[in-house]
């Protein structure tokens, strides 16, 4: 080996150095970079006794990953079905609340029973009309905080469809340059950090398998197997609802053609923001809204009127409660969808509407105008029997649609009350499920920076030996400088 | 006669001692130079026919050398199309003029036409694989082509195989014979779909939609649509036509896999493209949800030239921007029976004469030909120090010689002196 040579050798390492120093420095700066890998250059020494760069390579675990994709999914459908509860919750109050329907009830059966006290006061037969219009508020306003949780639902698909869209394109591109990359052997490390990125965010949106194959290329799919990506991205594509009505089903999500979500498919994803908000939108919100349905269908038909002829033969028509279809008592035990937005204090009762609230003892709301539905026949102002029927008739026992979830006979009072207990257990059950999925997604993402992050440490120890080697080979090429000098001046 | 023959003889001894400082100079100018290799000079005595009872000095006269064969140290660069040969072996190139040469020098860049020439303007040579127009002569340079990177244009592969590979719900229901996607009506239902991109002649893309559908226990349907017929809504009803294929397949109950009588592969008959055979032996029934495995098919759509990768043999590789790759040119490496004796030519570059012996070609890396590497240049085989030591030689040889020449004049001088 002559000097020349080991002249070029050292400077070989020198420059080696130099490429592996400069990876280091970019390990340090995204230390604190969540989906930075650590990057390590592969050195390869060639004929002759020099040394190069022959790749950059990073530390990757592709199954770690795959643990934190799912884990984050299923946390994060969660999430989203937790938040909405809670803001169910919030609007609706608890069984405590003095705003809950359920309370509100029993603030109607008390004023109820303060009306039988003192039946010839108008004044507090007037408070019975405001608390039977408090009742119709609530159950009024419970509906509209559904209709907005499930309108919000609907919207915050439609922007989730759009995120995944475009991280589809981002990762489209990204995957492009990785394929690139890979065959030609340029180093592609930052579009595959750039790529996983994108897998967690895209994640968070739906349930993902990503699925490796060669060249670099990736193929996604949702968590049921539909194809999300395939050398080119597929659709995803949601008609958002201008409004959604409590009878209204939303529409359902496609991917690649198949319905993903909204409607049931063998196909439907099981995990992600998207699988989240369309249970709220389908299933959580439409129940409590049945719920609520069947306590104002309940009220309704504890109100109603009968024919108090002789001979009966008029059909029961809506008392004090009544509703957009009144004055015809809605079917028993069958949910009409929407009714508890519709419910309403009867105006031929309510004196802020020009009625009279001595019809609550006499009977008769339904058509002041027809005798067949007063009760008091006599005109008796110390007539109770109807008060007394209609605070009996408040906790008679009656049948409630099945579908809706809980029990299914009852007094409306106790039916307002298990609908509230209903939605407090799903709340505390998606909350204790939030927390421990929320745990797992934590663990999936210490152990996949502890394998995969940059660690300081450790590049400050490389740092430390990459300079003594620098150092080292200096030497050498001081050495072999000094020796050619010596053989110049021989020579001059 | 004697003195006159001493003052020729070290006349002589100083011009080989320039010679060799020649040489020294010419190898310490080229210290840099890629494919340099060092020259020296040898010495060889010219005797004078004197007779028994007289000494008549000669001189001596300079043959210069080449350590051509000598192998130069590597230096990396980051450029794919410098080119280096390990072991015995020259580039085949060819100069402005169209004369073939050899050389060792191999830092070549494409031109403005996408030719490889190197730093001294030398083109490189190679055999054309893409149109088989080369011929291939042992002993001659006739049928090598200038490696150039201008004939490979934008190319788009048509797919010819693919792979799906999916596991099968076992427990899935199963659907009514009206309602298989082979029926393709608008209620159609399935178990999985899987769609996978395959490309036609021209280079379009085209999605295959790949249904399942289990027809009794242990028996699916596989139906391959063109999605591009698939309805508004992205699935059934397909426009006519767009069914491209569809069969049933047969699991065994006892491991889950495909029965050796169930069909293997698919045959898919791309619209305006050739017929993708998909092979679909890796499917599965288990008791799972629909997982597919695997689906993809070769091809690619248009994609330019990207670079040009050149491996170990001499072939010279065409990568696309999709990273598909085309074998695009061979470089064959020469030999001659003696490469010491070649003659030197500006430029780094040598040609054949009668006593380095005829040209050979062959392959890199096989027939003692050394391989070819990419993204390292040779050095020039000039060391310093040994250069050095020789011009201290030939200084003091030459003062010597200079030595002898002027004693030589003092004793003509003395003898001129006599006569006065």
């Amino acid at each position: 080996m002559t000097l020349t040579q080991s002249t070029a050798n050292a400077s070989s390492s020198l420059s080696t150095i130099s490429e592996q120093i400069s990876i280091v420095s970019q390990n340090i700066a995204r230390v604190n970079n969540a989906d930075a890998t650590r990057k390590v250059a592969n050195v390869v020494s060639g004929p002759g006794g020099g040394v190069s760069v022959a790749g950059i390579s990073r530390t990757a675990n592709k199954l770690l990953l795959d643990t934190y994709l799912t884990a984050n999914s299923s946390s994060q459908t969660q999430s989203v079905i937790n938040s909405a509860l809670d803001q169910l919750q919030n609007t609706v109050g608890d069984t405590d609340s003095e705003t809950s329907p359920a309370s509100l009830i029993a603030k109607l059966t008390s004023s109820l029973q303060d009306y039988s006290a003192s039946p010839q006061n108008d004044a507090v037969g007037a408070t019975v009309v405001t608390a039977a219009q408090e009742l119709v508020n609530s159950l009024n306003g419970a509906t509209q905080a559904v209709t907005d949780v499930r309108n919000q639902a609907d919207s915050d698909i439609a922007a989730s469809v759009n995120d995944i869209n475009n991280l589809l394109a981002q990762f489209q591109t990204l995957n492009q340059q990785v394929v690139t990359g890979t065959s030609s052997g340029t180093d592609v490390t930052d579009a595959l950090d750039a790529r996983d990125a994108v897998l967690k965010q895209l994640s968070t949106e739906v349930g993902i398998r990503a699925v490796s194959r060669e060249n670099g290329d990736m193929a996604i799919y949702t968590d049921s197997g539909v194809t999300l990506f395939d050398k080119t991205a597929r659709k995803v594509t949601f008609q958002q609802s201008s409004n959604l009505s409590p009878s209204a089903v939303g529409n359902p999500v496609y991917a690649d053609g198949v319905p993903i979500a909204g409607t049931s498919h063998v196909m439907s994803i099981s995990s992600g923001k998207l699988a989240g908000l369309v249970e709220i939108r389908d299933s959580i919100a439409p129940t409590y809204q049945s719920q609520l349905d069947e306590v104002a269908r309940g009220l309704i038909e504890t109100f109603a009127e009968s024919d108090q002829s002789a001979t009966p033969t008029l059909p029961d028509a809506a008392g004090l409660f009544t509703y957009g279809g009144g004055p015809t008592i809605p079917t028993s035990g069958t949910v009409v969808p929407g009714l508890a937005g519709s419910i309403k204090v009867n105006p031929n009762v309510d004196p802020s509407q020009g009625g009279d609230a001595s019809l609550v003892r006499d009977g008769g709301i339904s058509d002041p105008g027809n005798p067949a539905y007063t009760y008091n026949t006599t005109s008796g102002s110390s007539y109770t029997d109807r008060i007394q029927q209609l605070i009996t008739g408040l906790d008679t026992s009656r049948t409630f649609d099945p579908s809706s979830q809980i029990q299914q006979s009852g007094s409306v009072a106790d039916y307002a009350k298990s609908s509230v207990s209903w939605l407090e257990a799903l709340r505390q059950s998606a909350s204790n499920e939030a927390e421990s999925r929320q745990a797992t997604a934590d663990r999936a993402t210490s152990s996949l920076s502890q394998a995969t992050g940059v660690n300081l440490d450790e590049e400050m120890t490389n740092l430390l030996s990459l300079e003594r080697t620098f150092q080292a080979s200096s030497r050498l090429i001081n050495t072999v400088d000094s020796m050619l000098s010596t053989l110049l001046q021989a020579s001059g | 006669m004697g003195l006159y023959g001493v003052m020729t003889t070290s006349v002589s001894g100083m011009s080989v001692q320039s010679d060799r400082m020649g040489t020294v100079a010419d190898n310490i100018a080229n210290i840099n130079t890629t494919g340099y290799k060092a020259a020296s000079t040898e010495f060889a005595t010219l005797i004078a026919e004197g007779s028994v009872a007289e000494y008549v000095p000669g001189s001596v006269s300079t043959i210069p050398r080449r350590s051509v064969s000598q192998q130069g140290d590597f230096t990396y660069t980051k450029s794919a199309t410098d080119l280096a040969v390990s072991g015995n072996g020259f580039f085949m190139v060819e100069s402005a003029d169209g004369t073939p040469y050899l050389t060792r020098a191999g830092n070549f860049v494409p031109d403005a036409n996408g030719d490889l020439v190197n730093a001294a303007g030398f083109k490189l040579l190679g055999y054309n694989l893409l149109d088989g127009s080369s011929s291939s002569v042992m002993n001659s340079a006739a049928g090598l082509q200038v490696v150039s990177s201008a004939s490979l244009g934008m190319k788009a592969t048509a797919s010819t195989s693919g792979v799906f590979n999916a596991i099968l719900p076992a427990d899935a229901d199963v659907t009514a014979a009206a309602d298989l996607p082979s029926a393709n009506g608008a209620s159609a239902e399935y178990a999985g779909k899987t769609s996978i991109v395959a490309y036609d002649n021209l280079g379009h893309q085209v999605t295959l939609d790949v249904y399942s559908a289990k027809t009794a226990d242990n028996t699916w349907e596989v139906t391959v649509y063109n999605a591009d017929g698939a309805s508004a809504s992205g699935g059934f009803p397909y426009a006519a036509g767009s069914q491209l294929t569809t069969a049933t397949l047969t699991f065994d109950p006892t491991n889950g896999n495909l029965t050796s009588t169930s069909p293997q592969s698919l045959s898919v008959a791309i619209p305006n493209g050739a017929t993708v055979s998909l092979d679909i032996s890796k499917m599965t029934q288990l008791a799972s949800d629909y997982t597919p495995q695997e689906g993809s098919a070769n091809g690619s759509p248009p994609t330019a030239v990207d670079r040009l990768e050149i491996s170990k043999d001499g072939t010279v590789t065409a990568v696309y921007k999709d990273g598909s790759r085309v074998d695009a040119f061979k470089i064959p490496l020469a030999k001659v029976a003696s490469p010491d004796n070649l003659t030197a030519i500006s430029g780094n570059v040598y040609a054949t004469n009668k006593e380095s012996g005829d040209l050979q070609l062959g392959t890199a890396n096989s027939g003692g030909l050394g391989a070819v590497i990419s993204g390292a240049l040779e050095s020039s085989t000039v060391d310093l120090a040994s250069e050095l030591t020789t011009m201290v030689q030939a200084q003091r040889n030459y003062t010597a010689n200079s030595k002898v020449f002027q004693t030589g004049t003092e004793l003509l001088d003395v003898l001129v002196n006599l006569v006065r």
